[in-house]
């Protein structure tokens, strides 16, 4: 076993954690409170390289490895970048991008990977609909052949980016008792006619990042767009997960490591009964679980990125594990911060709440804690 | 990065592993019901099996194995026993100790029988309120008083590290059950652990040559003796989770109620879910506590009090997940998992207990980021 980093992926971190403080958390806060997307943000994430770090070169990329990758979500985290901001990223780079590049035939990754890694476009993924979530097997929208070209009908729900993105990955049924094997994706650009957004989710958290309902009314695509093969869309979706389980939960984790750091100043200058906070044990207690459970949660998601970069084939059980572990076990510490910072970490000055609401969606997202235990369970 | 055991480390825990093979889920729980003379034979039986396998194996001769190989043989032995586990533990850290720090002639007497298996040795390093142990310097040697409470292994060990104050500094003396004024108790009744053996020792005026001492010790010694010790206790932590899990699941899937094994019901199944998914952080955590130590990173020591607190306090949690499993059959004494239940009690109490540890990591997050 080996858990050092290289000299490289500690230097890139650093300076993805420099550039983020300096170039995106100062607007955090503002679109935080308005419930808006910040453009200027997502622009300079692109020039930096962060929305297609690890596609090759020739495709935007920089060629990073899935550890590196992960390194990444984690220092914006730490950074004090907001959930909102990661998820948009995280649902454009790998949910959307990085299935295109993976199932897409040549002149689609060509056409769309580039501009997405450069952040010119913006990109989501529509999987999830009004009666169907992780049981994929009951999707509805439905695809149908027509005119040389799929006739999409149905409502996507909760999907990130929907109301911005330029691109969008969209499953369907294409054979409808075809089970999980009738599932298809599709490419659907913004202004394709049938297709538009009905409404804006407003949302407890990660409030920066619009979720959107899509809807599909009789949304002519050309057959060109079929992504990969007829009947493979269940697989291209299940190799997200890879992913959701490790690049979009590093965030989190990330975010732990600047509650944790907001916390102990905090504690230090905090001064009650004649003597900083951080003389209590209390606080020091709080402290210790932050930490404990931001090295536990770190150790499960490296190792998902890891077996990734080795070119195995998910383990879903190991997967399950760490998302169960980082949406579940993360909710007490954060909660600890907010108790440290007292009736400060309520209001919006401090921005632990922010971390605190962004936070919660981390048990439910990607898959709930429930849909974990019931794979852990059946797995292990 | 690799997440994979090197070579090296899959073979020492497969030798270790070996020695238990054929054995059942908790087939050592036997051990807690013998009396003194019956668990010191059946103890020195197992320092002998394990010594063959090389538990007990120098450090300099098992670079490649470090401290992630030895904590991924600890876990296997307490996934067995954590009372095996935690007496086997005692005796590496002392051949550890005499390796590194101890001086030619300790090394010479006692060094080859230890990694045989051939010894048992305690560490006495926790202090009688009242009486600590000190020592004063003699013409002849130093001269040792006070008492140790506690120390694993001490009603049966053969030879022991004994910490003292010499002039108000952190010493170690090595000494042995028939030195003149050295005694010690029988086994101390505990609510588990029942298959170690805990004892105190008393020092009146022990009389040792100059060549006892631990030339090299000091006080830094003695915090890295007290954080390996506690890398090996988290280890043993996340071992006995296995333990509880294979418990559990196994009487889920044996276990039939309304047609159905139990573990067909979903309160059942999350229950063992969240079991597993405790076991697997406590292994991941303590294994990177171990390369950190074993690549002396700065933060190492936070980090293996960060596995002790995680990995002793998840036992108690899980361990009382495989109790409520197994209902009825788990309450039973010999179960397994009621013995488990009792064990698991004792790993955040035994070594840095959960609130120091806790203390610890936070000193250290204060000292790094507080202003």
């Amino acid at each position: 076993m080996n858990f050092t980093l290289t000299e490289e992926q500690i230097l890139f971190k650093r300076e993805v954690i420099r550039f983020a403080k300096k170039e995106i958390v100062p607007r955090v806060r503002e679109h935080d409170l308005k419930a808006e997307f910040d453009f200027e943000s997502w622009r300079k994430l692109g020039e930096f390289g962060l929305l297609g770090l690890h596609f090759p070169e020739e495709f935007g990329g920089s060629g990073a490895d899935v550890v590196t990758s992960v390194l990444a979500g984690e220092a914006l985290g730490e950074a004090g970048v907001d959930g909102g901001l990661t998820l948009s990223l995280g649902a454009h780079t790998y949910l959307c991008a990085d299935t295109i590049y993976s199932h897409g035939n040549d002149e689609q990754k060509k056409k769309y990977v580039p501009k997405l890694a450069s952040g010119e476009w913006i990109g989501c993924m529509g999987l999830t609909e009004p009666g169907a979530g992780s049981d994929v097997a009951s999707l509805k929208l439905k695809a149908e052949r027509k005119d040389d070209g799929w006739l999409l009908n149905g409502t996507k729900m909760f999907i990130t980016n929907g109301s911005i993105a330029d691109v969008a990955v969209i499953y369907g049924k294409t054979s409808p008792e075809g089970g999980h094997a009738g599932i298809s994706a599709f490419l659907v650009e913004k202004g394709t006619e049938g297709f538009s957004v009905s409404r804006n989710l407003h949302k407890m958290g990660v409030r920066t990042s619009p979720t959107s309902e899509l809807i599909f009314e009789d949304c002519w695509i050309p057959k060109e767009n079929l992504l990969g093969f007829e009947g493979g869309g269940f697989l291209m979706a299940l190799q997200t997960v890879e992913w959701d389980r490790s690049a979009l939960v590093a965030p989190f984790v990330g975010s732990m490591q600047y509650l944790i750091e907001k916390s102990a100043r905090y504690a230090t200058e905090r001064r009650q009964f004649g003597r900083p906070i951080s003389a209590f044990q209390a606080t020091k207690h709080k402290l210790a679980d932050m930490k404990i459970f931001m090295e536990a949660a770190r150790s499960l998601v490296y190792r998902i990125a890891w077996a990734k970069d080795q070119g195995r084939p998910l383990n879903h059980l190991e997967a399950a594990v760490a998302k169960l572990f980082v949406g579940d076990w993360s909710l007490k510490p954060v909660n600890d911060a907010m108790l440290l910072h007292g009736g400060y970490g309520y209001t919006h000055e401090y921005d632990v709440e922010r971390v605190f609401r962004d936070g919660r969606l981390a048990p439910i997202g990607g898959g709930t804690s429930d849909i974990q235990k019931t794979i852990i369970s059946r797995m292990m | 990065m690799n997440f994979e055991l090197t070579n090296a480390q899959k073979d020492f825990t497969k030798a270790v592993s070996e020695c238990f093979s054929g054995m059942e889920t908790g087939g050592l729980t036997n051990m807690e019901n013998l009396d003194a003379e019956a668990l010191e034979k059946e103890t020195r039986r197992w320092y002998a099996r394990m010594g063959e396998a090389g538990f007990f194996e120098k450090d300099a001769e098992s670079e490649a194995v470090g401290y992630v190989g030895r904590c991924a043989a600890m876990m296997e032995t307490a996934s067995h026993s954590l009372s095996l586990g935690m007496a086997l533990q005692t005796t590496r850290m002392f051949a550890s100790m005499l390796e590194k720090f101890g001086s030619d002639a300790m090394r010479e007497l006692w060094l080859d029988k230890l990694h045989r298996g051939e010894v048992i040795a305690a560490l006495a390093l926790y202090d009688d309120e009242e009486q600590p142990v000190r020592a004063e310097k003699t013409e002849a040697g130093y001269v040792l008083s006070g008492k140790k409470p506690f120390a694993v292994n001490a009603p049966h060990a053969d030879v022991f590290l004994v910490s003292a104050l010499l002039d108000d500094k952190p010493a170690a003396f090595l000494m042995k059950p028939d030195d003149e004024g050295f005694s010690r108790s029988g086994r101390i009744a505990t609510m588990g652990l029942r298959g170690l053996s805990l004892g105190g020792i008393t020092l009146e005026n022990a009389a040792l040559d100059e060549n006892r001492r631990f030339p090299g010790y000091d006080a830094e010694i003695f915090t890295m003796l007290a954080s390996l010790y506690d890398l090996g206790l988290s280890a043993a932590g996340a071992g006995a989770c296995r333990q509880a899990v294979r418990l559990a699941k196994a009487h889920a899937e044996s276990r039939r109620r309304s047609g159905k094994p139990v573990g067909k019901q979903q309160e059942v199944r999350f229950r063992l879910a969240e079991m597993f998914t405790l076991m697997q952080t406590a292994e991941w955590l303590v294994y990177r506590a171990a390369w950190m130590a074993q690549t002396r990173d700065s933060e190492a020591w936070t980090m293996i009090q960060a596995a002790k607190v995680f990995a002793s306090e998840n036992l108690e949690i899980v361990a009382s997940g495989a109790m409520q499993i197994m209902a009825g059959k788990g309450f039973l004494s010999g179960s397994g998992a009621e013995s488990l239940y009792r064990d698991a009690k004792a790993l955040g109490i035994v070594g840095t207990s959960s609130e120091n540890g806790r203390m610890r990591i936070a000193d250290d997050l204060l000292e790094r980021y507080g202003e």
